[in-house]
């Protein structure tokens, strides 16, 4: 490995000092607040060398890793979630938890580590040990809170399943080797295929749609969500997908043309029972937390008609458009989850989580009720906010490629969409029932969400803002 | 008897026994088959020209690991009516299809390392791959794996400590902790 390769792995190299750091200083003395500025002046240090040198073509950093442009874009993606989840912790923790502070971090840290690690894949060894890197620092902060019953189930839950997953990513990428003798991805799908190596594909693809939570394998999501700690639940919610999303779309774009039409109907079917089951069983929800949940499935289903769409036409206003699609959910999620964690706290039996208990509450909370129901409208696709230019890329998309299957299943599942999330808008006007209490002070976390917010609503009034740069980003066309 | 037939012969073994270990009903009798399923997957590395892959798949899975996990499990709450069970467990009936299982994979390990010159020298498919290499290919392309595995490790690490220490009663109070 040259000096050359180990400066572009910079930005990695800066969270593991960060994470050695952190456990320095568990070691020396324990501190929430210290160990929540390391963290975060780790992650901004590593987002400050993301973008300095930041890529504009492909290079590959030994045989594991490559350091391109769609990778870097995801990576930006990435921090800017891990530096959310950091600047929320404090506040949902508050200043006498029961639970320590720096393990939380440290978790945090790795997750984030591993996340960026799978987005620059190249080679099997290295995306199964970053994928397995990142789920299992995950596993940890999923049942942070460890007297919470639902939480621990939820994460024996994702433990049993997530290992389930993993073998079927392992079998299939051995089968792949099997035929190929290759481990690289490039070189291992670019053989011809036969049916073994077109089932053990089919199982790498299962395996990442676990991750996605992508109908069928979607069953583990709801319980997850909802037992978990609520900003652990904008982790998985943000973080592990996208990661896993960025793999998924860099191995479809590698499929050789004879198993293109076969791929396209099953990734078909599989978008559109998303996006209708998820946006259906949503419909019945009381819980926040399960309802986001099921609208994360239907949203995954969306994502991934871009993906089918990939494998149809030319690939570059794929992935910007998809890009964009995944831009508008985390930043969306992100806020939702935002505004929860702070009314919740880490230490009480359960998050503020049912809807009832979240009525009126911009009759108290103006601003968080406000951030909130931007976030709401986004993902519902309203005009002026990102989510909108997100869902008309993708529609424009569709119709191009005369895709009138999924068409159909965007626009009812986007209406179905539409009333699930004006039921909890409305609940937020409603009149007041009981008093909500707001996480005091922590002005650094809501002037984040502020900047969030403001972006949200920027780059929905002016989507050329970033939609002309995103062409140069993403260094396509 | 050549390379390729002692392969199936192990393979199969190891199918055998693994479906052994999902079916039994008794979390000791199934472990006792886990170990003849690593014992010859190992042979199975071995026929297919990876000696050193097999020997850790012993040391590590077969030794280490399994010791770790019948210590587990006989561990748990133990008391007297719990050693009664457990020698009731370990009866010789029970020990029989394991050892009778691993009594073939003996036979075949004696026949291969009696017979090994013959067949090494036929079949010139099997490229021996020895320790030497395992290790350049680890610190040389693969550094930055084993990078990476070492902090899953502490991912798991970090992660099983906190999942497992006692549960609090009170806040954590900075200042009572500090000596």
């Amino acid at each position: 490995m040259s000096l050359q390769e180990l400066w572009l792995l910079l930005p990695v190299l800066i969270i593991c000092v960060g994470v050695l750091t952190l456990m320095l200083q568990a070691a020396w003395q324990r501190n929430n607040v210290l160990a929540q500025g390391l963290t975060v002046l780790t992650l901004t240090l590593a987002l400050g060398a993301l973008i300095r040198q930041y890529p504009t073509d492909m290079r590959t950093i030994t045989l594991l890793f490559e350091h391109e442009p769609i990778g870097g874009f995801f990576s930006l993606l990435l921090l800017m979630v891990a530096i959310s989840v950091a600047l929320l912790q404090g506040p949902y923790m508050g200043k006498n938890s029961k639970e320590v502070a720096e393990e939380f971090y440290i978790l945090l840290l790795l997750s984030c580590l591993g996340s960026i690690l799978l987005v620059m894949s190249r080679h099997v060894a290295s995306v199964i040990l970053s994928i397995e890197l990142m789920s299992l620092s995950m596993l940890a902060m999923l049942a942070y809170n460890r007297e919470r019953k639902l939480a621990l189930e939820g994460a024996m839950k994702y433990l049993l399943l997530s290992g389930a997953a993993t073998s079927l990513l392992l079998l299939g990428f051995a089968l792949l080797y099997a035929t190929s003798g290759q481990l690289l991805l490039t070189q291992m799908l670019s053989s011809p295929m036969q049916l073994v190596a077109k089932s053990g594909f089919v199982l790498v693809v299962a395996g990442l749609a676990f991750k996605l939570s992508l109908v069928p394998l979607h069953f583990w999501t709801p319980d997850v969500y909802q037992g978990a700690p609520v900003n652990s639940t904008l982790l998985l919610t943000s973080l592990s997908k996208a990661a896993v999303f960025a793999l998924f779309i860099k191995l479809i774009l590698l499929i050789p043309p004879e198993f293109e039409a076969d791929m396209v109907r099953m990734l078909s079917w599989m978008a559109i029972a998303s996006m209708l089951l998820g946006n259906w069983l949503a419909l019945q929800q009381r819980s926040l937390k399960r309802l986001m949940a099921y609208s994360a499935i239907a949203h995954m289903g969306y994502v991934l008609v871009a993906g089918v769409i990939a494998m149809g036409i030319d690939h570059s206003l794929v992935l910007e458009g998809a890009s964009y699609y995944l831009l508008a959910y985390l930043v969306a999620s992100i806020l939702i989850f935002a505004v929860l964690t702070l009314l919740s706290k880490l230490d009480e039996q359960q998050d503020l989580d049912d809807l009832p208990q979240l009525q009126g509450l911009f009759w108290q909370h103006p601003w968080l009720a406000s951030v909130m129901t931007l976030a709401f409208l986004s993902l519902a696709g309203m005009p002026i906010t990102i989510g909108f230019i997100g869902k008309f890329y993708l529609l424009t998309l569709a119709v191009k490629l005369s895709a009138w299957w999924l068409v159909t299943a965007m626009l009812v599942g986007s209406a179905v969409g539409l009333y699930y999330y004006l039921r909890v808008i409305f609940t937020l006007f409603a009149p007041l029932q009981r008093d909500i209490q707001q996480t005091s002070g922590a002005y650094l976390s809501k002037m984040w969400i502020g900047v969030i917010t403001a972006g949200l609503l920027l780059l929905g009034i002016l989507p050329g803002l970033l939609g002309d740069e995103l062409r140069r980003i993403l260094a396509i066309g | 008897m050549n390379s390729l037939g002692l392969f199936y012969v192990s393979a199969s073994i190891a199918l055998l026994a693994s479906f052994c270990v999902i079916t039994q009903k008794n979390a000791v009798h199934a472990l006792l088959y886990l170990i003849v399923s690593l014992l010859a997957l190992a042979l199975c590395f071995y026929l297919l020209g990876a000696p050193f892959a097999a020997a850790l798949q012993i040391i590590v899975y077969a030794g280490a690991i399994m010791v770790l996990f019948v210590f587990a499990v006989m561990m748990f709450n133990i008391n007297q009516q719990d050693i009664e069970r457990e020698s009731q467990w370990l009866s010789w009936q029970s020990w029989l299809g394991p050892s009778l299982l691993v009594t073939v994979l003996l036979v075949e390990v004696l026949f291969i390392l009696q017979s090994q010159p013959a067949w090494t020298s036929t079949e010139s498919q099997v490229t021996l791959i020895d320790a030497k290499a395992v290790g350049s290919l680890l610190f040389g392309p693969y550094l930055l794996a084993v990078e990476i595995a070492s902090f899953l490790l502490l991912a798991g690490l970090v992660g099983g400590y906190h999942l497992a220490k006692a549960l609090p009663h009170k806040p954590v109070n900075k200042e009572v902790n500090q000596p």
